[in-house]
């Protein structure tokens, strides 16, 4: 045994050829709050990632006459003045393989989850030859030409977005609220959603608390989602430099499997923190503050990292990455600096309100606030059609609603408009972890807009979803064969659930 | 109003001026150029200001200042030998190599030479052949 263990040992120490080369050094000359001040490294690029002696990765931000303020990514207590720093030449760079799906991993692509070592497809038992690709984490967003507009629709699995803001393979769709309202918990549940709908998902934790990561990462595995995600995480309690590389890191790990044609879901959780680091490094850094002690460059900080989600076209190689930063607002005021600048970048935002979370009504979606600007064009012709009123009769209901607690005496239309809106509201109520099919979404949707619920009593629209839904998959097998198929109904698939929806009414209690 | 600020550019006005001064010239030079610094309040920064005359002196007469770390005193020969070497590889006209004994080398040299490294200790070797088979495993 211990021969073997020798002979391995030989074996691989004859492979071991050590090329002489100059390295770049400089010394440390101050270190603090995970920026170090380094003299010397003369001819160092910006973004240029070095090494400290106790290897510990850095990379260079401010190049300046004699020295260069480069940001410590782990633990700087253990650098110290005169240590020696070597650039490595390359810019910062993640390694990835398709083995990385199902971990967690730290902004350097190191794991966290005590699986061991992420080894490349084959690892040890491919003799060693199969190696992780190195994917750098600040690159230029793909070009005009190589893309394609959003024409294919990411189902959430909620009623609300799919209906009214519906998401396209490809667009950067924000989720903005106040803290506590359910911001984190659809990004989840559209995670979960994704099981078999050919989607790589990568959630990026910025800053976030390790046991609320924990709690996400057990309530995927249970859903069966670590199988198809990623989940790279800079937890609260690490150094600003790691929060503020976390989110090119995601997008990176990202890219390599939008590079194999591949579809991916990238969620940003949260855009907020990530500001605050990087408004936490800036200051440290020296650099002048702007509006809300932000850096200047804090919009260029969001633009170029959204930017690189897009829908490539079939010449380049396909695959898409679809963007959903998430922005916690603070007492509601999207007039902030960040929220307004990532509103701008973004493709639309799915607006969170406190107020609707407390009447009970979620996900809090404010629809009238809520806008998706190109996922119309990805929703597909069904749902379009059941879906095409509905945001209309939400503002109407919203507004009457106002009007409604003045006086009693409404005439018959408004009445009418009330009830189906009430209804409407309690339709697109959704409980957390429980997303819904999109042929379930366009029954129930259809059921609604067609008038089939206007006299099921408030209180009864759950149980009367729920039963026409598993009553309909049964009986109307047309009609859902249609929409998986063709993705719209034909007159025959009309006629069979509109037989459908009536016998159930007649059925219904 | 512009201020001095910038010590490399104080360093080569510096040099400039007295480039082609010698003996009492050059003597009363380095007074004026003392005054001046004075009068700017810039004598707080004159150690750094003398760090980057001397580079560039250095680079303008071609002289290399090298550092060279070793477990072991190096010998005369292996010293001229490596004194040469710099030389051709730097386009120096002379070397100026400053020597460190540190026993954690455990053999071998290192030699730094303005902000470039190169490494051939045996401490090098071991910890690059150990990151190799870190990385195999």
């Amino acid at each position: 045994m211990s021969n073997h263990i020798v002979e391995s040992l030989k074996k691989e120490i004859e492979g071991f050829n050590l090329a002489i080369k100059a390295e770049k050094v400089g010394k440390v000359i101050e270190v603090f709050d995970g920026i170090a001040k380094v003299s010397g490294l003369s001819d160092i690029k910006s973004s240029e990632m070095v090494t400290f002696s106790n290897g510990e990765t850095g990379v260079a931000l401010n190049l300046e006459e004699d020295t260069v303020g480069v940001i410590i990514l782990g633990d700087f207590s253990k650098i110290k003045e005169g240590d020696e720093v070597k650039a490595t030449g390359k810019i910062l760079e993640i390694p990835v393989g398709d083995t990385i799906v199902g971990r967690v991993v730290n902004p350097l692509g190191a794991p966290i989850d005590g699986k061991g070592a992420i080894s490349a497809k084959g690892g040890s038992a491919s003799g060693g030859k199969a190696s992780l690709s190195y994917y750098p984490i600040e690159c230029v967003a793909p070009g005009v030409i190589t893309r394609q507009s959003v024409s294919e629709p990411v189902a959430t699995g909620i009623k609300v977005i799919d209906a009214i803001i519906p998401i396209g393979r490809g667009q950067r769709e924000l989720i903005i609220g106040d803290r506590q309202t359910g911001k984190t918990a659809i990004a989840i549940d559209t995670i979960l959603n994704q099981k078999s709908q050919n989607m790589i998902c990568v959630y990026v934790s910025i800053g976030q608390k390790d046991s609320k990561l924990r709690k996400i990462e057990a309530r995927l595995e249970a859903g069966g989602a670590m199988a198809y995600t990623v989940i790279v995480s800079a937890g609260a309690s690490e150094p600003a430099p790691l929060s503020y590389i976390a989110p090119y890191a995601g997008v990176a790990i990202a890219e390599y499997f939008m590079e194999q044609g591949k579809d991916v879901l990238i969620i940003y959780d949260d855009l907020s923190k990530h500001a605050v680091a990087y408004r936490e490094i800036s200051l440290l850094l020296r650099r002048p503050p702007g509006r809300e002690a932000f850096p200047g460059d804090v919009f260029y900080l969001h633009s170029r990292l959204l930017e690189r989600a897009c829908r490539r076209n079939k010449k380049y190689g396909g695959g898409s990455i679809t963007a959903l930063p998430i922005i916690e607002t603070q007492a509601g005021d999207i007039s902030a600096y960040i929220p307004t600048n990532v509103i701008s970048i973004t493709d639309g935002q799915i607006f969170l309100e406190t107020d609707l979370f407390y009447k009970g009504i979620r996900p809090a979606v404010n629809v009238g606030f809520s806008v998706s600007r190109v996922g119309g064009n990805a929703q597909i012709k069904a749902m379009k059609k059941v879906a095409g009123t509905l945001k209309l009769d939400l503002a109407q209901y919203r507004e009457l609603e106002a009007f409604a607690q003045f006086g009693s005496d409404l005439d018959e239309s408004t009445k009418k408009q009330l009830e189906r809106g009430k209804r409407a509201v309690e339709v697109l109520k959704q409980l957390q972890y429980s997303p819904v099919k999109t042929e379930h979404q366009i029954v129930t949707l259809h059921a609604l807009t067609k008038g089939y619920m206007d006299d099921v009593p408030v209180e009864k629209i759950k149980a009367f979803e729920k039963g026409l839904v598993d009553y309909s998959e049964r009986n109307a097998k047309t009609f859902y064969k249609e929409i998986k198929e063709s993705k719209m109904w034909t007159d025959k698939g009309e006629a069979e659930i509109k037989k459908v929806i009536e016998d159930f009414k007649k059925s219904f209690q | 109003m512009t201020t001095i600020s910038n010590n490399n550019n104080i360093a080569q006005a510096i040099y400039l001026g007295s480039k082609d001064k010698k003996g009492h010239e050059l003597n009363l030079y380095a007074k004026e150029a003392v005054k001046f610094l004075n009068k700017k309040r810039l004598l707080s920064k004159a150690e750094n200001i003398l760090i980057k005359l001397k580079e560039i002196v250095d680079k303008e007469e071609k002289i290399v200042p090298a550092t060279v770390a070793s477990a072991n005193k190096l010998s005369p020969h292996a010293k001229h030998d490596l004194m040469r070497i710099l030389a051709k590889r730097y386009n120096a006209k002379e070397v100026e190599l400053s020597e460190i004994l540190d026993e954690r080398l455990l053999g071998g040299l290192k030699v730094e030479v303005g902000g470039e490294l190169i490494d051939l200790t045996l401490r090098n070797r071991i910890n690059k052949l150990k990151e190799y088979l870190i990385e195999k495993a």
